[in-house]
């Protein structure tokens, strides 16, 4: 027989042991997430914004006697901690984020659509383009903190009114060049879809729809613009942010065509700088910039919506907005606008406002991810290595096409 | 005894492992029945039976009851204005007279809704399970309602009143294990090893048909699942008990046996000492890379898994995402990432070495400060670096064009070329990783023993006889591992690359790694990111089995 | 023996020729972060002169009055230690056995070490995730110094073995003679004679876990938790980075791996010339 009995019969005895363990049905227990007295919302937010939010949560928190603990990420961490927690249970209620992948939060079901709760006197305080920019698929799935989008920063004192057209653009910088300014204008990144986007616009193309015709030929036209710019020596031909920062401080660029977060690189410094609307194509077309939107989302696996709901008001409400305004936020909040402004901010607010209606919200549909790196390669190859327009646009076309499958 | 390897625990370690790997192979069925994803199984139960009318409306399944309710969202309004409104009409199903369903409606009150809305599968305090999904357009107009609302189906699944135990594979697994065990006479290797595998084999067999079975034990499973109140993916799928069944008696006797000895043997020792380090390993490390494996099997879709087999290593060997005859197709990048892995392991090994010989004399003055100063590269957060060295690389306005330039050299384009760009790559990543291999140097020079020198110096060798015959030999072993895990890691590292020549010129700079961490984060499909992993994991295997077979010292390290 | 009086001069100067050039440009992408850290503008540098034109300490004022910032540095510290403990005791143990005692099994553990590098991590945060929310660790101290120190084990362990692999068996042997056990043999003899491998390893495991974030950041849930590199991240926004702030949080995050270099220098060199071990 078998020598060691006792440790057999040992395993034998553990092994139906934790078998029964495992199967026994305990009562009916409370779920884990037991709902909560405070609401949990995630941000990356840092600084002065951050100390602004934590204050309007603070009133919410006088207000309604809701507290909210609110915790600051770092962005790139964001969007994986989502992912792993949301589904686990351990994500926040609400959390503010930008908008391009709202089509993505919604396939996964982690937010919540809010169409239920908004009133149309809630849907008018905002401009309609940023609540487009939150919906998916007819469905609104966030309320706009903010937006963003692009604007043609100058120096005064090298130009003292902005160009309104391309045309203008060019002969200024042509003459400032004799003054020993070497650049007319720059964008952080030349080959990113992002910044070539007012361009493919103006001539009448969309990159979502590049499979037809017309987006096709726009781009081509679009690329060859910019190859031409390149070439007349307007736009220096190796960029990055940093470097385009440098240039335009420096004296070196005359102007800059970039967002709301590059008044940063300017505040320290005692430039004299100002910003206009981004100027128009030689036959009137508009160069139309992206549009970002920053909003507030509402996890789908909250344990109290109304609440959540509350808090996502009270963030995108007037009083926040009018103070993020003063400090030179650029807020969905339309009525404030019409404020008075002070001297500093006026042609900021004008400018943004202005543009605004010159923007087309960047998709928020899942597929647009494809798009990015095939076109960036594309604009690169044309931009910076004078490959043939035609034949990089096929392969960017080829290369949309294999990764959806 | 101890003259014979101790083999018998082999055996069953091999089994449960081999149990193991198996039942995650069949991860994808394995993933529908665990806690939240009882959203997945439902919504595919939902899917395999689409709702071809009314009568649909009202399913039941075995022990578990189904609710179905339609929801409408309707928009007020045009488009351009108020939009974003949307009442709740719901439609109930109610069984008329002669049983047959007919729908009826009402509007649903706010206060129903923020009692029972529950979008997402939602543990509530009765363990139900809540479930939102839209209709399809053929379903709706299956249910005549066409237009342009927004319909969903709200599905409540209330567990049984007895939650049923999955009898047939909890009595499979004990009975093959017994019967397994029996085959025991004594503990002769032949028997133990036919045993397991008869073990092994039968649960395989049995599991098999189980795990295919039809929609009855799916049911079964899910309501098991369901029972146990969890609000978390559970990580022992039902699949699992039966060769964990089959194979823990065998666990539970090796270890057994070990520890019933009278003196200690040296296998004891030995796992007592490899045990905190094995244990923590396979827990945090094996089980998520055996789900990274069973994902490079499946396709990903905004958190749902399905099973796609081979496809994605077809795709992949086949190129990737440019066919072969492209230039930049997976085999070039290969071959970028292994003369990328080359250049810099050889470079910071040669550098690291020199570095440590020359720091190891005795009687350098400054020492200390060198070596402190020497590790700062390694010290200060890559990301500031790399992009301070990308900033010196610029063909306009950095420093090292610029310094060319003072010297009277034509400025380089770095970032414009191939070799420009993989210069620059090169040289920021020597520049990060230098130091760590000096100091691994550092610390392997210290086993060298002085006297080897002394009598060396007496014997009147030259400085190179020197290095070559005492240090590099005695040194090989220690810093073997170094460099092998040193080229690994440079084989996956994917932060340089990406900060300082971003892929350029056009991509060709790119590793593999890169193209992998494009598909997981950029457009996350995790499951072709993971079969891309794999094969990089492969390609590293066959790498490390190469350098066995070449290299003496490495047979010397292994032994 | 020391070097000959008549050849010192020369023998001991000529690395100098060559230590001094090699280090002044190593030092200068780092010049660039002190440059950065003591400029108040937050513009990433782009200038040629590494040279710091202006200083002013705003930056690191501002980095110490951000709220939790002991907490967060004291985390790091804390998370880092133990991560080094928990990494050396753990691959000391390991090498020991791979090294000493041949057992079945032993080349697949070495193979399994190997193979645990080659499969890319950060693929894997999600199982990660579930699996350390599985074991109650999230927003817990000893989750992350779990996942750290598997993650260094590997290479602590292989370097660990390479090292004692190099000790002659005859000491041991001589020791097994007056009856000292396996843990006497462990700890009394290989351990300090492998102080120069162990310092390597400390400082390898304690840089595993001192610079990362992006585990720290998913895993903890309170920014009192949070180490320092997820602070530190916060300063690289989404379209552009405070880079005087990072620079500066980047020189306060190298000077403790700084100051742990310099404590185990000592360890660095000895081993079997110290103490005098002689066959």
């Amino acid at each position: 027989m078998i020598k060691h009995r006792a440790p057999l019969l040992l395993s034998l005895a553990l092994c139906l042991a934790s078998l029964l363990s495992a199967c026994q049905t305990s009562a009916p227990d409370e779920p884990r997430s037991i709902h909560s007295p405070a609401l949990t919302l995630w941000h990356a937010y840092r600084g002065d914004e951050a100390s602004a939010l934590l204050e309007s949560l603070e009133r919410f928190r006088a207000e309604t006697g809701r507290a909210v603990r609110a915790l600051q990420l770092p962005h790139q961490a964001l969007n994986n901690k989502l992912q792993a927690a949301i589904p686990r249970g351990n994500g926040p209620d609400l959390w503010i984020g930008a908008h391009d992948r709202v089509g993505d939060y919604a396939e996964a079901g982690l937010i919540e659509p809010v169409g239920y709760w908004m009133t149309s006197s809630l849907v008018d305080q905002y401009f309609p383009r940023t609540l487009e920019a939150l919906s998916y698929q007819g469905n609104l799935y966030g309320l706009p903190i903010s937006f963003k989008t692009l604007a043609l920063f100058y120096r005064t004192d090298l130009s003292p009114t902005p160009p309104k057209s391309l045309a203008e653009l060019r002969s200024i910088a042509l003459s400032l060049r004799e003054r020993g300014v070497r650049w007319g204008l720059a964008s952080p990144e030349l080959d990113s879809l992002y910044f070539h986007a007012p361009w493919l616009h103006a001539f009448g193309g969309e990159a979502t729809r590049l499979h037809e015709r017309q987006s096709q030929e726009a781009l081509l036209n679009s690329v060859s613009l910019i190859s031409d710019l390149i070439r007349d020596g307007l736009i220096p031909p190796e960029l990055n942010g940093a470097l385009t920062a440098s240039l335009f401080t420096s004296g070196q660029l005359a102007f800059v065509i970039n967002g709301p977060w590059f008044k940063g690189d300017l505040e320290g410094t005692a430039l004299p700088w100002s910003v206009a609307p981004l100027p128009t194509l030689s036959d009137q077309r508009a160069l139309t910039p992206y549009l970002g939107v920053e909003g507030v989302f509402i996890s789908s696996y909250t344990q109290d919506p109304t609440g959540a709901w509350a808090l996502a008001q009270s963030i995108t409400g007037e009083r926040a907005a009018r103070a993020s305004l003063q400090r030179g936020g650029l807020v969905a909040q339309r009525a404030l606008y019409q404020e008075e402004a002070p001297p500093a901010l006026r042609a900021w607010r004008a400018t943004f406002e202005a543009q605004l209606t010159n923007t087309r919200p960047l998709s928020n549909d899942p597929r647009m991810k494809r798009l990015w790196t095939p076109l960036k390669r594309l604009l690169s190859s044309v931009l910076f290595f004078q490959a043939s327009p035609q034949e990089s646009l096929t392969e960017a076309l080829r290369a949309i096409e294999e990764q959806g499958s | 005894m101890s003259a014979r390897p101790q083999l018998g625990f082999i055996a069953p370690a091999l089994c449960a492992l081999l149990s193991v790997c198996f039942a995650l192979i069949t991860l994808n069925q394995a993933t529908r029945y665990g806690g939240t994803q009882a959203q997945s199984w439902l919504s595919e139960r939902l899917a395999t039976q689409p709702i071809q009318g009314l009568s649909d409306l009202n399913i039941t399944l075995s022990d578990a009851q189904l609710e179905l309710k339609l929801i409408e969202l309707q928009r007020t309004g045009e488009p351009q204005s108020a939009s974003y409104l949307s009442p709740l009409k719901a439609f109930k199903v109610a069984t008329g007279a002669g049983g047959t369903p007919s729908l009826t409606s009402t509007t649903l009150s706010k206060e129903w809704f923020d009692a029972h809305w529950s979008p997402r599968a939602q543990w509530t305090r009765s363990g139900e399970v809540w479930l939102r999904r839209p209709l399809t357009p053929q379903e709706r107009g299956a249910l005549g309602r066409t237009g342009s609302s927004q319909l969903s189906l709200i599905a409540r699944l209330a567990p049984p009143a007895r939650s049923p135990l999955p009898w047939l594979e909890v009595t499979a697994g004990v009975l093959i294990a017994l019967l397994g065990v029996y085959g025991l006479r004594r503990w002769a290797y032949d028997r133990l090893v036919g045993g397991a595998l008869i073990g092994l084999w039968g649960s395989v067999c049995v599991s098999w048909p189980l795990l295919n079975s039809v929609s009855d034990l799916q049911q079964v499973v899910a309501s098991w699942a369901l029972s146990l109140h969890a609000p978390a993916p559970t990580l022992i799928p039902a699949e699992l008990l039966v060769p964990l069944c089959a194979s823990l008696p065998w666990l539970l006797l090796a270890i057994a046996h070990l520890f019933t000895r009278g003196r200690p043997s040296p296998n004891r020792v030995a796992y007592t000492y490899m045990a905190p380090t094995l244990i923590s390993v396979s827990l945090l490390v094996f089980i998520p890379f055996a789900l990274g494996v069973a994902l490079a099997f499946t396709r990903h879709d905004h958190g749902r898994f399905e099973w796609v087999g081979l496809e994605h290593f077809y795709h992949i060997l086949g190129g990737g995402l440019y066919e072969l005859s492209h230039p930049l197709n997976f085999y070039f990048t290969l071959g970028v990432t292994v003369l990328w892995t080359a250049l810099n392991v050889l470079l910071h090994t040669s550098l690291g070495l020199s570095l440590a010989l020359l720091l190891n004399r005795q009687g350098l003055a400054f020492k200390g400060l060198y070596r402190a100063l020497l590790i700062i590269p390694w010290a200060i957060p890559n990301y500031i670096t790399a992009l301070i060295w990308k900033g010196m690389f610029h063909q306009q306005y950095g420093l090292i064009n610029h310094s060319l330039g003072l010297f009277g050299l034509t400025p380089v384009p770095w970032m414009s070329s191939f070799w420009g760009s993989m210069t620059a790559n090169v040289t920021t990543n020597t520049w990060l990783g230098f130091p760590f291999m000096m100091v691994v140097c550092l610390g392997a020079l210290q086993s060298v023993p002085r006297d080897l020198y002394e009598a060396a110096d007496l014997a009147g060798a030259s400085p190179w006889v020197k290095f070559r015959h005492i240090t590099l030999p005695l040194l090989i072993p220690a810093l073997t591992p170094a460099i092998i895990l040193g080229s690994v890691w440079t084989f996956n590292m994917f932060n340089i690359i990406y900060l300082v020549s971003g892929g350029q010129p056009n991509g060709a700079t790119d590793i593999l790694i890169t193209e992998a961490y494009r598909w997981a984060f950029e457009q996350d499909r995790y499951g072709y990111a993971a079969a891309y992993s794999l094969v990089i994991f492969v390609i590293l295997i066959l790498y490390a089995r190469l350098t066995q077979r070449l290299s003496k010292a490495a047979e010397e390290v292994y032994s | 023996m020391s070097d000959d009086p008549q050849r010192a001069p020369w023998a001991s100067r000529w690395p100098h020729l060559i230590l001094l050039p090699f280090t002044a440009l190593t030092m200068i992408p780092a010049l660039w972060v002190i440059k950065m850290a003591l400029k108040p503008s937050q513009s990433f540098d782009l200038s040629l002169s590494p040279w710091p034109s202006e200083v002013s300490f705003a930056n690191f004022q501002a980095l110490i009055g951000e709220p939790f910032f002991k907490e967060q540095l004291f985390n790091s510290l804390l998370v880092s230690g133990l991560t080094t403990v928990v990494g050396v005791t753990f691959s000391c143990t390991a090498a020991y056995a791979l090294s000493r005692y041949r057992f079945t099994g032993r080349r697949a553990a070495l193979n399994a070490f190997l193979i645990t590098q080659m499969f890319p991590g950060t693929l894997m945060m999600i199982p990660l995730y579930t699996l350390i929310d599985a074991l109650g660790l999230l927003d817990q101290v000893a989750g992350l110094i779990l996942v750290y120190s598997t993650t260094a084990v590997p290479f602590c362990v292989w370097n660990l073995k390479g090292y004692f692999d190099t000790i002659p068996r005859e000491i041991e042997e001589s020791a097994v003679m007056d009856g000292a056990g396996p843990f006497t043999l462990f700890w009394r003899i290989i351990v300090p004679l492998s102080r120069p491998a162990i310092a390597v390893t400390a400082l390898f495991s304690f840089m595993t876990a001192w610079n990362e974030y992006i585990l720290a950041a998913t895993f903890m849930s309170d920014e009192r938790a949070y180490t320092y590199p997820v602070k530190l991240q916060q300063y690289v926004g989404e379209y552009r980075a405070e880079w005087g702030l990072f620079a500066a949080g980047a020189l306060i995050v190298s000077v403790p791996v700084m100051a742990l270099f310099f404590a185990l220098q000592k360890h660095l060199v000895g081993g079997l010339t110290a103490g005098g071990v002689k066959g």
